[in-house]
C-alpha cells in the first residue's frame, strides 16, 4: 500500500504494549524520502521500539507502518552499539554491505572508497575489536551505506561516544547522507545532536501520548 | 614476619614445585615403563614403531580405533547440533535441569555407560521388543550382516550410539553459550544487509564463522575421547580391540623379563602410537580452542540478554527426544537391577533381592559397602591432592599471563592438559610397569589406586579454574593487604572466598570422575579388596550368568555408582554460573 500525500512512509500506531504495560499509544508520525528527521525523546520511553516497528523488526498490525514499495527491502539499520562481526576484519565487515559480486580488485577498491567516505582510508585490515567506539560506528555507517538504502534508521548511534566526537560525527553522518541522498529517522535523547543531524526535530511527546512512566521520565530530563 | 615481597616469592616457589612435581607424577612412571619395555623386548622406539606397522593385529586395531572415533565424532555432531541450536536459540522454561539432565551422560561412569547400552541392546530388551536386535544380531540386523558381509554390525552400532550419548554433551556444551548469549542485534543487523538476505546467506557470512570453532572444538574431543574408549568397546565389542583395550588385555603380563615378550611388544608399540596420535590431537584441538575462545568471549562480553523466543513445536520434540535419549540408558540400568529372571520359565518378577545379595557381598569377592568404601577413599584422596595441585596450576598460569609471560603460561598450560593426551589406561599401565615392576611393595600403598585418578582429573580442575582466577580483580586481596590482615587471611578472603563457586564444581566433578575412573583401575586394582565400585561392576558382569541374580546385581552395583555420581554433579550444577553453558 503507498502512503497518503507526497509522504513515503507512514506510521499510525494505536497502542504498543510490553508485558501488558503500555509503552506508547496514538503515534503517527509521516515522512517524505528528502527527510533526515530526528525523534527527541528521554531513555526508555518507546524511541528505538518504534525504529524496530519501522524496520520490521517487531510485530505490527496491519496498516500501522506504511512504506512506499520501492523502499520496502531498502531500509538500513544503524544500532546504538556498532555491530560489527569480531571474526571478520574491517574490509570484510564493510564487504557484508555489498550488493553484487566483485572481484578482489573492485572489492579492495570499494572498501578503500568507502573507508574514505567515513575518513578512515586504511582502516581495512584493522581488527574490528582495536576500533574505538566512534571508529567502528564509522564503520558501521559505511558499511550501511554500501548497502545503498533509501531509509537509515539510526538508533541513537553516537550515545557511547564523548560529547565533542558526538558532535563531530553528527555533522560528518549528516553530510554524507546528505551527499549519498539517504532519507533517514535518527532517535536520540541528545537535544544539540539532533539539531546538528536533522532537517526536522519531532519531540516524543508531540507525536504518540507516552505512558506515564516515560512522561514523568521526559518531564525530568527536558 | 614475611613482608609481602617475600611471600610472593615463596608463592612462586611453591608453585614451580607443584608444577614440576606434577609434571614428574603424570610422566615418570610413563618414561619408566618404556624404559621398562624397552629393555624386556631388547628392542628401540623405532623399531617398536616399526614393528606396529608390520603387525595385522595392531593395524587391525588401529584401523578400528581410527573409524570408531570418526564415525562416533560425526554422528554425535549430527545429533548434537540440533540440539546445541534449539536450545540455544529459544527461551526455555528450567533451562538448567535441562542442561543438566543433558550433560548428565559427560559424567556419568563410562562401566555405567556401558552397561546402560548393554541392557538396552539385551535380547527380551527394549530394542529387541522392536525388532532390532543388535546383541545376537537376529533379523534386520542379521539381515545387514549376511548382505554387507559386515561382521557384527549390531555391535559397532551400538558402540556408535553409546559414544554419541556419552559426548553429546560436548557439542551442547562448546555451541550452545554462543547462542544463548549471542546479541540478538548480531543477527538483526545482518538481515538489513546483503550478505545477510537469506537464510543460506546468514548461515555462510553469520552462523558459520560463529560456530565452526565450537563445533570443531567439540568434534575434537568427541574424537579424543572416542579413541581412548575402553570400557564401551570392552564390553559393546567384544570381539574387536581398539588401541585401548588392545593394551589393556595385553598389559597383565607385560614387562616381565622372560616371559610373553610379545605382550610387551604390543604394549610399547601400541602405546607409542597412541601417545602420538593423542598429543596431535590435544595440539590441534589446542589451537581450535584458542580461536574458539576468542570468539566466545567476544560474543558473550557484547551479550545483552537470552532470547525471548517461545520454543516450536521442532525444538520441542529435538529437546524431549534429547531427554529421553539421556535418560533411557541410565533408567535401564536401574530398572535391571530389580529385574529379575525366573531360571525355571525365563520370565522376568522385580525383586530388590540383588540388590540385598549385592549389599551383603555374596556371589561376589567384594560386596557393594566394601567396593563403596574403597572407592570413596580414593575419590576423597584424589580430592584432597587434585584440587590444590589444579589451583596452584591455575594460579600460576593467570599469574604468568598478567606478568605478561605468555609463552611460560602456555608451557605450564601445555604441561596441565598431558594426561589428556595420556589415556587411562596408559596412566594405569605407566604405574604397573613403570613403578610397581620395579617397587613391588608400593602395591600395599593406599594411595596407589587413587594416582591415576590424581593425575587425570587434575586437567578438569585446571579447565574449570583458569577462567574463574583469570577473572579475579587484584584490588580485593590488595584492599585486604592494605587493611592489615596476614597474608593468609588475604588470600582466604580476597581469593579463596572469591572462588567458592569455581572450587565447589571442580570438587565435585573431581570426586565424580574419580568414583566412575574404570581404566586405570581395572589395570591396577581388578582383582582382591582393593576393587573399586566401577571394578566391582565389571568383576560381576563377567561372572556366567547361569545365576540369574549375577547381572541384577552387577546393575546394583552399577546403579550405586550412577546415583552417587549424580548426586555429585547435582551439587556441581548448583553452583555453576547461571548463565554459564561451557566447561566441565
Amino acid at each position: 500500500m503507498m502512503p497518503k500525500d507526497d509522504s513515503f512512509l507512514t506510521v499510525n500506531i494505536k497502542h504498543k504494549q510490553f508485558d501488558d504495560k503500555t509503552v506508547f499509544s496514538n503515534l503517527h508520525l509521516s515522512m517524505r524520502d528528502d527527510e533526515i528527521i530526528s525523534i527527541f525523546g528521554p531513555s526508555g520511553c518507546g524511541k528505538t521500539t518504534l525504529l524496530r516497528m519501522i524496520a520490521g523488526l517487531e510485530q505490527t498490525e496491519e496498516n500501522e507502518v506504511i512504506m512506499a514499495a520501492n523502499y520496502q527491502n531498502h531500509v538500513g539499520f544503524i544500532f546504538q552499539k556498532p555491530v560489527l562481526y569480531p571474526h571478520l576484519d574491517v574490509a570484510k565487515n564493510i564487504l557484508l554491505g555489498t550488493t553484487v559480486k566483485l572481484t578482489r580488485q573492485q572489492q579492495s577498491a570499494t572498501v578503500d572508497e568507502s573507508l574514505r567516505l567515513v575518513g578512515l582510508p586504511g582502516f581495512g585490515k584493522r581488527k574490528v575489536t582495536t576500533l574505538s567506539g566512534g571508529e567502528a560506528q564509522r564503520v558501521v555507517l559505511a558499511r550501511a551505506l554500501l548497502a545503498q538504502p533509501k531509509l537509515l534508521l539510526l538508533d541513537e548511534p553516537f550515545s557511547s561516544l564523548d560529547l565533542d566526537s558526538r558532535r563531530q560525527l553528527a555533522t560528518e553522518v549528516k553530510a554524507i547522507l546528505r551527499d549519498q541522498n539517504v532519507a533517514a529517522i535518527h532517535v536520540s535523547h541528545d537535544i544539540e545532536e539532533a539539531q546538528i543531524i536533522s532537517d526536522r526535530i519531532l519531540h516524543w511527546g508531540k507525536i504518540c501520548e507516552p505512558s506515564n512512566a516515560s512522561n514523568n521520565n521526559e518531564q525530568d530530563q527536558v | 614476619m614475611l613482608n609481602l615481597s617475600q611471600h610472593r616469592n615463596l608463592t612462586i616457589v611453591a608453585q614451580w614445585a607443584i608444577i614440576i612435581g606434577f609434571c614428574t607424577l603424570t610422566i615418570l612412571p610413563l618414561i619408566y615403563a618404556i624404559f621398562r619395555l624397552t629393555s624386556v623386548t631388547d628392542m628401540s622406539i623405532f623399531s617398536a614403531l616399526s614393528d606396529f606397522f608390520s603387525d595385522d593385529d595392531t593395524l587391525r586395531a588401529l584401523e578400528f580405533t581410527v573409524i570408531e572415533a570418526t564415525i562416533s565424532t560425526l554422528f554425535t555432531l549430527l545429533f548434537g547440533l540440533p540440539i546445541a541450536w534449539y536450545l540455544g536459540r529459544y527461551k526455555w522454561r528450567n533451562i538448567r535441569f535441562i542442561r543438566a539432565i543433558l550433560s548428565v551422560p559427560f559424567v556419568t561412569p563410562s562401566i555405567v555407560v556401558a552397561m546402560g547400552f548393554l541392557m538396552l541392546i539385551d535380547p527380551g530388551g527394549l530394542l529387541d521388543s522392536m525388532g532390532i536386535d543388535l546383541r545376537l544380531e537376529t533379523g534386520l540386523i542379521g539381515d545387514l550382516a549376511k548382505v554387507t558381509g559386515w561382521s557384527n554390525p549390531g555391535h559397532f552400532i551400538a558402540l556408535i550410539a553409546a559414544h554419541v550419548w556419552f559426548n553429546l554433551s560436548l557439542v551442547m556444551r562448546f555451541i550452545e553459550p554462543t547462542l544463548a548469549t549471542l546479541d540478538r542485534t548480531w543477527e538483526e543487523q545482518i538481515r538489513f544487509l546483503p550478505a545477510g538476505k537469506s537464510p543460506i546467506r546468514r548461515f555462510r557470512n553469520l552462523w558459520f564463522p560463529l560456530l565452526a570453532p565450537a563445533a570443531l572444538c567439540a568434534a575434537c574431543l568427541c574424537f579424543i575421547f572416542s579413541f581412548s574408549s575402553f570400557a564401551l568397546i570392552k564390553w559393546l565389542t567384544p570381539n574387536q580391540d581398539n588401541l585401548e583395550t588392545l593394551m589393556a588385555k595385553s598389559g597383565g603380563s607385560a614387562g616381565i623379563y622372560n616371559y610373553r615378550i610379545d605382550t610387551s611388544e604390543i604394549v610399547l608399540s601400541t602405546s607409542l602410537v597412541q601417545l602420538l596420535i593423542l598429543s596431535l590431537a590435544i595440539i590441534f584441538t589446542a589451537r581450535i580452542q584458542k580461536k574458539h575462545s576468542a570468539i566466545h568471549s567476544v560474543v558473550t562480553e557484547n551479550s545483552h540478554k537470552v532470547t525471548n523466543r517461545k520454543p516450536t513445536k521442532l525444538a520441542q520434540i529435538t529437546i524431549l527426544s534429547g531427554i529421553v535419549f539421556a535418560i533411557l540408558p541410565l533408567m535401564l540400568v536401574l530398572i535391571s537391577s530389580v529385574r529379575i529372571r525366573d531360571s525355571r520359565s525365563n520370565e522376568h518378577y522385580y525383586s530388590a533381592k540383588a540388590w540385598i545379595e549385592a549389599w551383603n557381598g555374596n556371589y561376589s569377592a567384594t560386596a557393594i559397602p566394601d567396593a563403596l568404601y574403597n572407592s570413596l577413599t580414593y575419590c576423597f584422596i584424589t580430592l584432597l591432592i587434585a584440587l590444590p595441585i589444579g589451583y596452584v596450576i591455575s594460579s600460576a598460569i593467570a599469574r604468568l599471563e598478567a606478568e605478561n609471560k605468555p609463552n611460560t603460561a602456555r608451557v605450564v598450560e601445555f604441561i596441565s592438559m598431558i594426561p589428556l593426551a595420556l589415556s587411562a589406561v596408559m596412566i594405569g599401565l605407566g604405574i604397573l610397569i613403570g613403578v610397581l615392576k620395579w617397587a613391588p611393595d608400593l602395591f600395599s600403598w593406599v594411595v596407589l589406586p587413587a594416582v591415576p585418578h590424581i593425575i587425570i582429573t587434575t586437567p578438569f580442575v585446571v579447565r574449570i579454574m583458569l577462567p574463574a582466577i583469570r577473572s579475579l580483580e587484584p584490588e580485593y586481596y590488595e584492599q585486604a593487604i592494605l587493611l592489615g590482615l596476614s597474608p593468609i587471611r588475604a588470600w582466604w578472603h580476597g581469593r579463596i572466598a572469591l572462588l567458592r563457586a569455581p572450587i565447589v564444581v571442580s570438587g565435585a566433578l573431581t570426586m565424580a570422575f574419580s568414583l566412575g575412573e574404570f581404566g586405570a583401575s581395572w589395570i591396577l586394582i581388578r582383582s582382591g579388596s582393593w576393587s573399586s565400585l566401577s571394578v566391582l561392576v565389571d568383576q560381576l558382569m563377567g561372572r556366567p550368568k547361569f545365576d540369574p541374580l549375577i547381572q541384577p546385581m552387577a546393575m546394583a552395583a552399577a546403579s550405586t555408582l550412577m546415583i552417587l555420581t549424580f548426586i555429585l554433579f547435582m551439587i556441581a550444577e548448583r553452583f555453576r554460573h547461571k548463565e554459564e553453558g561451557s566447561g566441565f
